[in-house]
């Protein structure tokens, strides 16, 4: 199985090394997924880890000397914590404790990167800063809210990044950019050192990463759970049966061609047992209806601050208003059907499989970058399959299942019993092993591994990048003076 | 497709005609069907509030390991009648 972190092992390359490839040129060239890096931290935590590479002091940590990326809206000491909003911005005292069990497992933090503002959007563009291009054409979004994250795992800058995901963020992003990623279950991995933005009862901190392995091993250190053993058979020795709702699937209507074609390749030699979920036609306006009041209740009076929020954000907090009192219980009345519902399924198959998204990374308008429309199908679309997870709290894992004639990612997402992450990484892993999931590298990709074995990097002075972290000059069109 | 997409621009002026008086069709036109509260609040749902998945610690899920075995647990916490089958089955 090729993952990045045993490539760092078995090329022996030294962490310093690779974190000056990283921080040679963070920008990726187009895809620019970060908003800010801390070079000294990363070669304070490379030069640790190249310490215990090299000495003989037991065994060497789960993520010894790679580097990994953290959401803009958490917790990273000393770097602002802003959830792509200019209305939120603090500078954070300590790392949130997930942030805190990466670095204690040997990840080296790079830097923080870009999201939607306040994690609303799904598409990846944001009217309050620069939204990273997708790695595989820069002329479309990487979905969201986790977009730089997702965006620098599939260019290659870091094995693992950090993501958050309320309504589809650890999913949306991962599918659009070809890459892997576990929304945990609800509360597994803790959730606190965040932007106070809201999305309390469905969000979920967990990782993007470019293999299953990769995947596994963050997982494992976020969540503080032994390390998951890939080479288990994922149903005990038994056929594992994967369920599939069709109905929810959906046809031409509803699911583009390459993708319906590249999820069924992959979901067809499991034998999939057709299951009815019901209430499902419910689930996009019960996620709104409970996390726009949320989001509104956080924003709420002093913090919130109107004429720095972006256009499209100002709109869903005024269409929160519409939503009462009535609504938001009735949202919670779905959220027990639905559970109900899914444990119900989940007693007769193993897990569930449905595509991440019914699209590829969507065709924008180049003026969009700036100024981003509001597309309620395209929203709609974007979180069909992904509302399930965050209003049951089941946990999810999307994996990319090859691309479309245009190179465009595709994406499978699985989703299991609550608790149940090593069964689904221990499917997506053997799976993997298979040749069913995985897919094409972005052609906007960097190869740190292969740039650190070549030898010291360039530019490796200690100074951000000019594209990237406070120096940006786009990095906040309305920001506020005295900005560290 | 289109005619649920507000361009851009209409955005900005949609979001500066917020507080606005009587701007009010703007939002609903922007927001409702995004929303769906209409089929919301026709449906028929069940009665009642329980939780939704099992108390887990903070970081800690000291019964993940029996949950990820196929059918032992549903939200809330209780064995079901099938993954009682299903245990028995595969003893």
């Amino acid at each position: 199985m090729t993952t990045t972190i045993a490539r760092l092992r078995a090329a022996d390359a030294d962490p310093q090394q690779v974190v000056e490839a990283v921080l040679a040129e963070p920008a990726a060239g187009p895809v620019d997924p970060f908003t800010d890096v801390d070079p000294a931290r990363a070669r304070r935590e490379a030069a640790a880890s190249a310490q215990a590479l090299a000495g003989d002091d037991g065994p060497v940590r789960p993520l010894e000397g790679a580097p990994v990326a953290i959401k803009d809206v958490v917790d990273v000491a000393g770097l602002a914590t802003r959830a792509g909003s200019p209305a939120l911005h603090r500078v954070a005292d300590a790392d949130a404790t997930a942030v805190a069990r990466l670095a204690r497992a040997g990840g080296v933090v790079v830097g923080k990167t870009r999201q939607t503002e306040l994690g609303l959007s799904p598409v990846g563009l944001s009217a309050s800063e620069p939204a990273p291009r997708n790695p595989h054409d820069p002329a479309r979004p990487c979905g969201g809210s986790s977009s730089g994250s997702a965006a620098a795992v599939a260019a290659g800058l870091v094995p693992v990044a950090v993501g958050t995901d309320g309504g589809g963020s650890l999913r949306i992003p991962p599918a659009l950019c070809g890459v892997y990623g576990l929304k945990p279950t609800f509360g597994a991995v803790p959730a606190d050192g965040q932007a106070p933005c809201g999305w309390w009862s469905t969000n979920t901190v967990g990782p993007i990463a470019g293999s299953v392995a990769d995947l596994a091993a963050a997982w494992a250190v976020m969540a503080d759970r032994p390390a998951v053993d890939l080479e288990g058979e994922p149903g005990g020795g038994e056929p594992v049966r994967v369920g599939v709702d069709w109905a929810w699937w959906g046809g031409p209507e509803v699911v583009e061609g390459a993708v319906d074609r590249a999820a069924r390749a992959a979901v067809d030699p499991l034998g999939p047992v057709p299951v009815t979920i019901g209430h499902l036609d419910l689930a996009p306006s019960a996620l709104y209806a409970t996390v726009l009041p949320e989001v509104a209740a956080a924003l709420h009076g002093p913090r919130r601050d109107g004429a720095r929020l972006g256009p499209d954000v100002t709109l869903a907090l005024a269409a929160a208003e519409r939503i009462t009192a009535v609504d938001h219980v009735r949202a919670q009345q779905v959220r027990r059907a639905l559970a109900g519902e899914l444990a119900r399924v989940l007693d007769d198959v193993d897990v569930l499989a449905v595509p991440t998204t019914p699209c590829v990374a969507p065709a924008v308008e180049p003026g969009a970058w700036a100024s981003p429309p509001l597309d309620e199908g395209l929203v709609r679309a974007l979180t069909r399959y992904t509302a399930l997870a965050n209003l049951t709290g089941a946990p999810a894992l999307a994996a990319p299942v090859g691309a479309d004639a245009a190179g465009h990612p595709v994406s499978l997402q699985l989703i299991g019993r609550p608790g149940g992450e090593p069964a689904l990484l221990r499917l997506a892993a053997r799976l993997e092993r298979d040749g069913r999931i995985g897919g094409p590298p972005a052609p906007h990709r960097v190869d740190v591994v292969a740039r650190a074995a070549a030898g010291p990097a360039a530019g490796g002075d200690g100074a951000p990048s000019p594209r990237t972290g406070h120096n940006d000059p786009r990095a906040d069109p309305r920001e506020e003076p005295g900005r560290a | 497709m289109a005619a649920r997409r507000l361009p851009g621009r209409l955005v900005r002026a949609a979001a500066r005609a917020v507080d606005v008086p009587g701007a009010g069709a703007v939002v609903r036109r922007a927001s409702g069907r995004l929303l769906g509260l209409g089929r919301l609040r026709a449906a028929r749902l069940p009665d009642g509030l329980a939780p939704l998945v099992p108390d887990q610690p903070t970081g800690s899920l000291p019964h993940a390991d029996a949950s990820e075995r196929p059918g032992t647990r549903a939200p809330g916490g209780a064995a079901t009648p099938a993954a009682e089958r299903e245990r028995s089955r595969r003893r």
